[in-house]
């Protein structure tokens, strides 16, 4: 199986009053392509800080974070989130003055995807993840949560990359929706291959989830 | 290059802080427009204002030094004759040499007594005629006859301007230098029976001497109105007598000098752009700039010229002021922009976008803003300048005419007299109009401004981190 995405005897601190406080400690944990994650954890247990490193939003105190076995900083932190990993957050982070298909063009203009037709495929993705023509050109601020965090997949699918990351994308939103995007979750790891990690504090996604990684004493372990 | 469609779709959608941003940036350009414009103005009205004064420059006594010069003499030597320092002509004519001027003219006034003839109104002045000055002495007659020795009669102004029409014979030229020649007025002509030809004589007060000179000319004035049938013959137009400067040495006090003496050179120069490198190059001859000085009627140039240039001086300042406090305002408004757009910037920093394109998005957008503007202000810039200018004006002539009503009117001395009778009024309309090298440094000078009120506060877009912005707020 192919390792996407490694951690590597990762540490992660910082300063409080002159008090280290250690958030991940000698961490060691591989994401392999084709699965679902969920990480879980109580709250100020280290999920976002999981999250931060994972989509290069942030650096280790010490140790690595290798993508496909090399180090994010010898990739550049810009590079590698323009290029091999999307995020999608809870609160959708759409650009609330584009429609949808422009948020979703927006991105594939950045990361620089070699599509000819980047509104078609655009179009496309937004009819995969279940917008209609008509929802795909209003401004996002008219569609709803489910639809937004509908745009926000698209956007990141859109990038073609090989490794989702997603911060309670489901918090949001109602339990039906919720279920639809963790379906599309599941597909998308499955059927096109991608890894998929979802930060969570719901069981009911862990459950959906190929592997459930809890974040206890300040490491990542699978509970299966 | 998507940064350039997003900056695009940005001025769209946010309406109302791209609405703000063009009212300022029009506001802006129309006062450094009309600042420039005015300033322009200047230029155009200075070679009005010597069109209007001539290319003339005068070299003759300063009235003031004399005035100092005066006063120092009877301190110093109380019972001393004062007298008046006159120019030789050998140092008028280094000056002439120069190649800025095109012609010259030389200006002796004197008085004399008529000889053989009566002049107008001698009659009618009662004890008057033919009574003598000279306190108990008793000795000097009353002049009654002004004589105006000069180079070349054409180009006195009277005659230029046709107040003095010859009507018989020639003019006095520079040929008649060393010849004892005259013009006579056609009233005085007619009541004496005087024709060309015929010899003038006319006495010095103290009858010492006496002009004898040929009438080559016989000139009509225009001068002539109901006052002067009471005026003394001194004043009466009709009894000045036009002769060649040269013959006027046999009057002068300094007859025995070499060279002719003259009060005033008038020198008349190929352009007026010349005339500030001809003052420089006066200076460099051996006249005594104690007492002379070369006037280009600058004093009436600088009544008319003074409220432009005044308020050339305010816009200067308003071009100064309008781009400092422009672009502060222009800056604090994109740095409110940014703090409001930080959630935006750090979607597209988590997608990985450069934040130099960030910057370049918000300096595209700024850019569109101002160059609306600035297209609109071409159109309302004239009429802004034009009103602008016309109030700022109106003040300045205003304050001009306030103060000049203050100032002390100086005592009329014979020969000082630099600007030949001259007077004008300040400019107080101008046309203002919006020229393209006015709209060219507009564009300069807005695009500096949008550039630095952007750039600068969007400098803190380079400490702005995704993760701070995107995870920690929510």
């Amino acid at each position: 199986m192919d390792t996407i995405l490694q951690f590597k005897n990762l540490n992660y601190h910082y300063q409080n009053n002159n008090k280290k406080i250690t958030i991940l400690d000698n961490v060691n944990f591989e994401f392999q392509a084709g699965h679902f994650y969920t990480i879980l954890g109580p709250s100020g247990s280290g999920k976002t800080t999981t999250l931060s490193l994972a989509s290069g939003l942030d650096i280790p105190s010490s140790g690595n974070v290798l993508y496909k076995g090399t180090d994010l900083r010898k990739i550049g932190l810009v590079t590698y989130r323009n290029q091999h990993v999307s995020i999608i957050f809870q609160s959708y982070n759409l650009i609330t003055y584009m429609t949808a298909l422009q948020n979703v063009v927006t991105a594939m203009e950045i990361t620089g995807v070699d599509v000819k037709d980047k509104k078609g495929r655009a179009l496309e993705l937004l009819e995969k993840v279940g917008l209609t023509k008509g929802e795909a050109k209003r401004k996002v601020l008219q569609l709803s949560g489910g639809q937004q965090q509908r745009v926000a997949i698209a956007r990141a699918l859109s990038c073609n990359v090989d490794l989702l990351i997603a911060d309670e994308p489901t918090g949001n939103l109602d339990q039906e929706t919720s279920m639809e995007i963790i379906e599309l979750f599941k597909e998308l790891a499955h059927k096109e291959n991608k890894c998929i990690i979802v930060v969570t504090h719901s069981q009911e996604v862990a459950k959906q989830s190929d592997k459930a990684v809890y974040l206890e004493k300040r490491n990542l372990v699978i509970k299966e | 290059m998507n940064f350039i469609k997003r900056a695009f779709l940005s001025v769209q959608a946010r309406k109302g802080k791209s609405l703000i941003l063009f009212v300022v940036f029009l506001v802006v350009s129309n006062l450094v427009l009309a600042g420039f414009a005015m300033q322009n103005v200047t230029e155009t009205a200075s070679d009005l204002a010597r069109k209007k004064l001539g290319v003339d420059v005068t070299l003759g006594l300063d009235g003031e030094k004399f005035q100092k010069y005066v006063q120092k003499q009877r301190n110093e030597n109380p019972n001393e004759r004062i007298h008046r320092p006159e120019l030789s002509t050998e140092e008028a004519d280094k000056l002439a040499e120069s190649p800025y001027v095109k012609d010259f003219n030389y200006l002796k006034d004197s008085q004399g007594v008529a000889d053989g003839y009566t002049p107008i109104n001698d009659d009618k002045e009662g004890d008057m005629a033919g009574g003598s000055v000279g306190g108990s002495q008793g000795n000097m007659k009353m002049p009654n006859t002004f004589i105006h020795g000069v180079r070349s009669s054409d180009l006195l102004k009277e005659f230029t301007d046709e107040t003095n029409k010859m009507i018989e014979g020639r003019p006095i030229t520079s040929e008649d230098k060393d010849k004892k020649v005259a013009l006579v007025e056609k009233q005085l002509a007619e009541d004496n029976n005087l024709q060309v030809g015929d010899e003038l004589k006319i006495k010095t007060t103290d009858e010492s001497s006496t002009l004898e000179i040929e009438i080559i000319g016989i000139y009509e004035t225009s001068t002539m109105d109901s006052n002067m049938e009471t005026a003394p013959p001194l004043f009466h137009p009709s009894n000045k007598v036009y002769v060649s400067y040269g013959s006027l040495k046999d009057l002068s006090e300094n007859k025995d000098m070499k060279d002719t003496s003259i009060d005033q050179a008038i020198y008349y120069l190929n352009d007026p752009h010349h005339i500030d490198d001809f003052k420089v190059e006066g200076k460099k001859i051996g006249i005594d700039f104690d007492l002379f000085k070369l006037d280009a009627h600058d004093a009436l140039y600088k009544k008319m010229i003074g409220p432009i240039e005044n308020m050339a001086l305010t816009s200067k300042w308003i071009i100064y002021l309008v781009s400092i406090t422009g672009s502060i305002i222009l800056g604090l408004i994109i740095m409110l922009t940014i703090k409001e757009r930080r959630k935006e910037l750090g979607i597209l920093l988590a997608i990985g976008e450069k934040k130099g394109k960030l910057i370049g998005q918000l300096l595209v957008e700024v850019l569109c803003i101002a160059a609306l503007a600035f297209s609109l202000s071409i159109f309302t810039g004239g009429t802004v300048s034009q009103t602008m200018g016309d109030s700022l004006l109106q003040k300045e002539v205003t304050a001009y005419e306030e103060q000049e009503n203050n100032v002390e009117v100086p005592t009329f001395m014979f020969g000082m007299n630099g600007d030949q009778g001259k007077d004008v009024d300040p400019i107080d309309h101008i046309d203002v109009g919006v020229t393209s090298q006015d709209v060219l440094k507009l564009g300069g000078l807005g695009l500096i401004i949008a550039i630095l009120s952007t750039i600068l506060p969007a400098l803190s877009i380079l400490r702005l981190n995704p993760k701070d912005i995107l995870l920690k707020d929510e």
